[in-house]
């Protein structure tokens, strides 16, 4: 079990360094344009901001508020740090595939359409990505605290931010 | 507030006492009890477990509730909550002295090995008084030791109890002079009610039922006045033969205890008190057809006189209850109460529809099952779920219902009350299962008794929904995770102010709101 979460991180971290790595190599051939891709980037960001911190609150409300208790433990905030996690995979992932899929098959670079290669290489391969899916990440999680803190009757109302304490 | 005073005679009485003390948690006695166990068997099994028991309640009613609760509704909505109903009961609380308790239990003032012939100076009468003596005692009951009671002789028991009592009417801290004094401060003001539990087929019981309105009369009037014993009603529950045990030996000395005489006792006993009333207004008889065995051995008294629980000792305590309960009664007035479990010539057992309450008064049942349903559910909660995590680990640190209502207060301090509740509710389980298996023979059904036991976290989890067995509320959705459903709903209780200085007791009172709730929905009781 450990074996396999540490290769799932140590795969996560291979991509995200040859990330950061790749733009100048991308942007060197030259068929997507810097103002294209800025462009690409500041409008995929305010969607990720807002995707995310939509997400967040849903996530929050309704999953994280309404986890069950277990009965094993007196409170669920080990578990809704754990769904938390999880969440925050499944942003990194799905985020990642749909921004690629955005500038393979969505967003008109220059009125034209970019091959699956040129989508990866000069557009998602790119610390741009990075930079939307760590802001959509964190407007996500924002969303998640102010949302399982602020409903009075969420059942995980202190795992993430702190709150009275007992004595 | 009224007060009311209750007296347990023997092993029997001290039965329907535990069946007294679990109600009162329960919530059905409010009023403060005033109870005396009268038993010269000083360690009789049965009277110890009692007086274990008023120990546990005395410490959870001493942990006060919130008297004034409001709970968080929606936004700066607030519900005033029902006042607490559960321990509420003072039981021999000594006024003016916070958490003190007069002794509830009647010390026999005689040595252990004290035999009968002494106690009516057998071998210094005369000859003519010897041999008419005679006539009424065998040599066996005048050599007798009195060490575990009058071992199912009640004409030796009528003559040794009355004296000792009498004797020990003015002796301080033996619990009979306390008990008289509070009865006589209670009499200055308003009328008095006292109940006595007790059997009518063995010894100390059936000498003492008759005994207790004879002495108090007899009584100098420095103790009571003449004027204030006018305000006293008396009530008892007559405890006929409902169990039995094994043909015993003489393995203790003296004469032994025979279940097979019960019936030729009660007999004989009842006879005497149709000759001589004892002087009661409300009597309550109280028996079972069948009656099964309670004690695996033939023990004559002492610690080993653990006789298991059985129905009738619930009907004895709801006698109680009535007769405390009653707008009226009387002077000159008496009334014999019985009733049995036929509808329509056809036999339909103990349940909830045939316990006997007040046969007119349907609310009064109700609130007998929604009291026991809800106080039940929660012993069962507390003991499977949250004891363990509570003592060793303080789990509840962590917990929301604790982080948004304790404030300043700390379960930490109240760990000594937190064990007692564990006590008391292991204690109340395992005899409600055990008046479920006694009970067996009269078709019992009250509740589920065969799963009050289990320990399996997961499977009491799925029991957790479903420990009332109550044809009426067939139609109940009951829920297989009674878990998360109670504690989603202790989780989400936000008091206004904590309106105690206790834990413990703000912990318990939230702790009745959530299970209430979930019995409400959980069995589907209309408001």
């Amino acid at each position: 079990m450990l074996n396999r979460k540490l290769r799932i991180i140590s795969l996560l971290m291979g991509i995200l360094a040859a990330n950061a790595l790749l733009p100048g190599g991308a942007l060197a051939q030259g068929f997507v344009s810097r103002e294209s891709l800025d462009e690409w980037f500041y409008s995929r960001l305010l969607w990720g901001v807002f995707v995310g911190a939509f997400f967040g609150v849903f996530v929050g409300l309704v999953h994280l508020c309404r986890l069950q208790f277990q009965i094993d433990a007196l409170h669920v905030n080990s578990q809704a740090r754990r769904k938390f996690a999880m969440w925050s995979l499944v942003i990194l992932v799905v985020g990642g595939l749909l921004l690629f899929l955005d500038a393979w098959l969505l967003f008109p670079f220059s009125a034209v359409s970019l091959q699956f290669g040129e989508a990866l290489t000069q557009v998602w391969a790119n610390y741009r990505t990075l930079l939307i899916i760590a802001a959509t990440w964190a407007a996500f999680g924002l969303a998640v605290v102010v949302a399982t803190r602020m409903k009075s009757d969420c059942r995980c109302r202190y795992a993430f931010f702190p709150g009275p304490h007992g004595k | 507030m009224a007060e009311n005073y209750l007296i347990a005679i023997g092993g029997t009485g001290s039965r329907c006492l535990e069946a007294v003390i679990y109600l009162a948690a329960a919530g059905l006695f409010q009023d403060p009890l005033h109870v005396l166990i009268i038993d010269p068997d000083q360690n009789n099994g049965n009277s110890v477990k009692a007086r274990t028991l008023v120990t546990n309640y005395h410490a959870l009613h001493l942990a006060r509730q919130p008297e004034q609760a409001e709970k968080k509704k929606s936004f700066a909505r607030w519900e005033k909550l029902p006042a607490p109903s559960q321990f509420q009961a003072a039981l021999n609380v000594r006024g003016g002295d916070a958490g003190g308790q007069h002794s509830i239990f009647w010390h026999n003032p005689n040595a252990a090995q004290r035999r009968f012939g002494e106690v009516i100076q057998y071998q210094a009468q005369t000859e003519e008084l010897k041999n008419f003596l005679d006539l009424f005692y065998e040599p066996a009951d005048l050599e007798m030791v009195l060490d575990v009671g009058y071992r199912g002789r009640t004409n030796v028991g009528a003559v040794a109890l009355k004296q000792d009592l009498e004797r020990t009417a003015n002796v301080p801290q033996g619990g009979l002079r306390e008990f008289l004094e509070k009865l006589n401060i209670r009499l200055q003001a308003e009328e008095a009610r006292i109940f006595v539990m007790g059997s009518v087929f063995g010894g100390t019981g059936a000498a003492g039922l008759p005994t207790i309105p004879q002495l108090i009369d007899n009584l100098p009037s420095e103790v009571i006045s003449l004027d204030n014993r006018t305000r006293i009603r008396y009530g008892c529950a007559m405890m006929t033969p409902y169990f039995s045990f094994p043909k015993g030996g003489d393995a203790n000395g003296g004469p032994g205890t025979d279940s097979a005489r019960h019936a030729v006792a009660t007999q004989a006993a009842l006879l005497h008190y149709a000759h001589v009333p004892p002087g009661y207004q409300h009597v309550y008889f109280i028996g079972a057809p069948a009656r099964p065995q309670t004690n695996a051995s033939n023990v004559a008294g002492g610690q080993g006189q653990t006789n298991e629980p059985h129905y009738a000792e619930l009907v004895a305590a709801l006698s109680a209850w009535q007769f405390f309960a009653l707008p009226h009664v009387p002077a000159g007035n008496s009334q014999l109460h019985f009733a049995d479990t036929v509808n329509d010539k056809s036999d339909i057992g103990v349940n909830w529809k045939t316990l006997p309450v007040n046969p007119e008064n349907t609310r009064s049942r109700d609130a007998i099952k929604r009291g026991l349903t809800v106080f039940t559910t929660m012993a069962y909660f507390y003991k499977n779920f949250l004891y363990d995590r509570f003592i060793n680990g303080q789990q509840y640190e962590e917990a929301g219902w604790y982080r948004d209502n304790f404030g300043e207060l700390s379960l930490d301090h109240d760990i000594p009350v937190l064990q007692h509740l564990y006590e008391f509710s292991k204690s109340y389980l395992t005899w409600l299962a055990k008046v479920g298996e006694t009970g067996k023979s009269a078709n019992l059904r009250l509740f589920r008794t065969g799963e009050l036991l289990e320990s399996d976290p997961a499977l009491a989890d799925r029991h957790l929904g479903s420990l009332l067995d109550d044809p009426m509320s067939s139609t109940a959705r009951l829920s297989d995770m009674g878990f998360h459903d109670i504690y989603a709903k202790l989780d989400k209780l936000k008091l206004r102010q904590p309106g105690t200085n206790s834990a413990a007791g703000l912990f318990i009172f939230m702790l009745h709101h959530a299970v209430s709730e979930f019995c409400q929905e959980n069995y589907a009781w209309g408001k």
